[in-house]
């Protein structure tokens, strides 16, 4: 009998009586001004937050980050945002990007409660950049800002914001096609509060909430351990204008 | 070893065994501040603990579904009876392409398995790559804690080990400046591996992907750099749906360490582009576990390390005398599940105040899975002779009014003039760090008798009661030990 037949048949065997799947409806934390409390919440985490008007103003401020004035490379995976050094697609092995100093990356949802800023693989060429640069710049927009995490991966599996959550046009709701989000279409929408972002259609995303941090050594905190060493995350107002 | 005597070479250096119960009471300290910022914190518990009950009703169904999803996704999914074939299907997935350099980050499971010491007899160097696990893999030591691996270790030691083997600076302590040679270091085995290892932290039925936590980004560069990522899990870190994540993610780090969530939560559905992602579902005695109606709720586990810090226990012998993988009261309840005659004192490495199941965020009943195995050990005849005789006696005493009156009176009377060397010799262990308190010269028969007639029944339940509801309030506010006290006095 191969592992996994025995295996199910064991497990089918001892399986504790059957109960029921709890709802995950519930009237979670919520806040007065989440822009502010996820503003908050990232710089507790030990990440900076920074609100901005548009796209210009982006420019601006990403332009005048010491880490970006001190960086020799960068990496931009949003399109007109910021400087870019490198063509990713032109990178044969991450293991090239070990020198990037800084990384400038969308992130599609933002969660208010916890400071996390969700990323998809879908756009990245090389996750690794995401690791190995110095510095992290994480472009969201506010309109993307969840209240809670339950909110969030509502967003995440496509089950839209009827009626709970707000702030969402009736266009919005309808989850979208798989593929929409290739590389380099950010601007069509996908930063826009409420779209449905199906979780599985990309190999690969995650919430980022701060640097990379460690405090193995005697529970002292220390930013920076293999990851990257400082967090920035610039909340737009008007992203697509 | 018995825990007892590992704990005691623990103790024997007070400064340290202070030290280390300070530093877990800090961590503790802020799980409680992270979960009393959460107005729904009782309610997230109650819908996780939910959660895992039903996924373990219906554990084989969920992992036939998550095996389907997964492998359309483009994973290679393994199944592993035991640790031994976990270990043959790695190796070998290694061999196949031919790995000689390996970065790993965070599995309690390669751990359970011994997946490190069996790569490396076949010759594949392993480089565990969480600054923690990293420190006491250079000292050839094992993790002391499922979330805190090199705890027990204290900078000086960290300083002197990396100066020998990473050429830092002889006598250099400073945390940051030890971090950020471990930094430099791992980057170049980052970059010179063939291979990545990770654990996971819950794998999702529905969607057949998983998701990896961690603080440093370390289990993000593992599976990054490499093409090739082998993944390891139990199969009891099955949830249903992708909305779960919701209530565990917002649960754990907060119950770990106290961070509203982990820097890092990563999420893996199939191989990145142009690589390779096996998943190992290990067994190794799970699916026996879950039979039992005492112990199986233990699988439940999502390996936050709460019940380890909140542990006086744990705090004051280390998880290094529990001389298994996962120590602490999650430890002291799995592993004499895996093996009774093997781990049979550590159901008793507990003072049973419960703060473990206060503290646990998936409300596993921790410290009565406990006391259910001292009742176990002792009917399986795994208990020392000699507990098993003053038990037996102190049985015969309370079960006789008459021989418990005497013992009593014999205890007052006579016991109290007895010489030092007597009362204190080695045969009482109680006797070694303690004295025996100044005994009453009047029992409470005898008071009760003098009070006569007058508290009447009535008064005294309402006056219980009154006390009982001010432990539930206590309780909810999250002063567990309180509400403890008050159910064993019930
Ligand atoms: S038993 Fe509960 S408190 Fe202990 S590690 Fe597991 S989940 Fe955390």
């Amino acid at each position: 009998m191969s592992s996994k037949r025995a295996i199910l048949r064991q497990i089918r065997q001892n399986a504790p009586p059957a109960s029921d799947l709890p709802s995950l409806e519930s009237d979670w934390l919520r806040f007065d001004d989440p822009c502010a409390q996820f503003m908050e919440a990232v710089e507790q985490v030990g990440g900076r937050a920074i609100r901005v008007r548009d796209l210009a103003a982006l420019n601006t401020s990403i332009a005048s980050l010491q880490v970006t004035q001190d960086a020799k490379k960068i990496v931009s995976i949003l399109p007109d945002v910021g400087r870019n050094d490198v063509r990713l697609s032109e990178v044969d092995r991450p293991h090239a990007l070990e020198d990037v100093d800084v990384t400038i990356a969308g992130g599609e949802l933002a969660v208010a409660e916890n400071g996390a800023v969700w990323v998809s693989g879908a756009e990245i060429e090389h996750r690794a950049v995401l690791f190995l640069c110095q510095h992290l710049i994480l472009v969201v927009s506010t309109a993307a800002v969840a209240h809670n995490l339950h909110e969030a991966y509502d967003r995440l599996t496509g089950l839209g914001l009827v009626g709970r959550n707000g702030g969402a046009d009736q266009d919005e709701l309808e989850p979208h096609q798989s593929g929409q989000y290739q590389s380099g279409q950010y601007q069509s929408g996908q930063y826009q509060s409420g779209r449905a972002i199906p979780l599985a259609a990309s190999s690969y995303g995650l919430f980022i909430s701060g640097p990379s941090k460690t405090a193995d050594i005697e529970q002292s905190l220390v930013i920076g351990a293999q990851g990257p060493r400082t967090l920035t995350v610039l909340l737009v107002d008007a992203l697509n204008s | 070893m018995k825990h007892a005597q590992a704990a005691a070479e623990f103790i024997a250096d007070p400064e340290r065994a202070h030290w280390h119960d300070q530093a877990l009471w800090f961590v503790r300290a802020k799980r409680d501040k992270a979960a009393q910022a959460v107005p729904e914190w009782e309610q997230l518990r109650q819908v996780a603990s939910q959660i895992k009950a039903h996924t373990m009703g219906q554990l084989a169904d969920y992992l036939e579904q998550f095996d389907a999803r997964a492998s359309a996704l483009g994973v290679v999914v393994h199944w592993a009876r035991d640790a031994g074939e976990h270990n043959r299907i790695v190796l070998q997935i290694l061999q196949q392409h031919q790995v000689r350099h390996v970065v790993k980050s965070k599995s309690m499971l390669t751990e359970e398995c011994g997946l490190n010491g069996h790569l490396e007899q076949h010759g594949i160097e392993v480089v565990d790559t969480d600054l923690g696990e990293r420190i006491v893999q250079l000292r050839g030591e094992h993790p002391s804690h499922i979330v805190l691996p090199a705890i027990h270790i204290k900078k000086a030691e960290v300083g002197e080990l990396f100066h020998q083997r990473l050429g830092t600076d002889a006598g250099a302590t400073d945390p940051k400046y030890l971090t950020e040679a471990a930094r430099q270091h791992l980057r170049q085995e980052f970059l010179r591996a063939d291979a990545g290892i990770t654990g996971v932290n819950f794998a999702i039925a529905e969607t057949g992907g998983f998701v990896v936590c961690t603080n440093e980004g370390n289990a993000d560069l593992t599976a990054s750099l490499p093409k090739l990522h082998i993944a390891c899990m139990g199969i009891e870190k099955l949830i249903p749906r992708a909305r779960d994540l919701g209530v565990f993610l917002r649960l754990l780090a907060r119950s770990a360490t106290g961070q509203p969530i982990t820097s890092y939560s990563s999420h893996f559905h199939g191989p990145q582009p142009g690589g390779e992602l096996h998943l190992v579902l290990v067994d190794n005695k799970r699916s026996e576990i879950l039979a039992s109606s005492d112990f199986g709720r233990a699988l439940h586990c999502i390996r936050c390390g709460a019940c380890l810090n909140t542990c006086p226990v744990y705090r004051r012998s280390g998880g290094h005398s529990y001389g298994a993988t996962i120590a602490g009261p999650i430890g002291s309840t799995l592993n004499p599940s895996h093996d009774p005659g093997a781990y049979p004192t550590l159901p008793y490495a507990c003072s049973l105040c419960g703060s473990c199941s206060e503290v646990c965020p998936v409300k596993i009943d921790l410290d009565h899975q406990l006391f259910t195995w001292r009742d176990r050990l002792v009917r399986q005849g795994l208990v020392p002779w000699w507990k098993r005789v003053s038990m037996r006696a102190l049985g015969l005493v309370l079960r006789s009014p008459n021989i418990y009156r005497l013992t009593g009176w014999l205890t007052r009377n006579v016991g109290r003039h007895l010489p030092r060397w007597l009362l204190y010799n080695r045969l009482n262990v109680w006797g070694r760090q303690r004295e025996i308190p100044p005994l009453p010269k009047k029992t409470f028969a005898e008071l009760y008798a003098e009070r006569g007639p007058v508290a009447s029944r009535g008064t005294q339940s309402q006056g219980e009661g009154s006390q009982l509801d001010e432990g539930r309030r206590l309780g909810e506010s999250g002063a567990g030990e309180a509400d403890r006290e008050n159910r064993d006095v019930q």
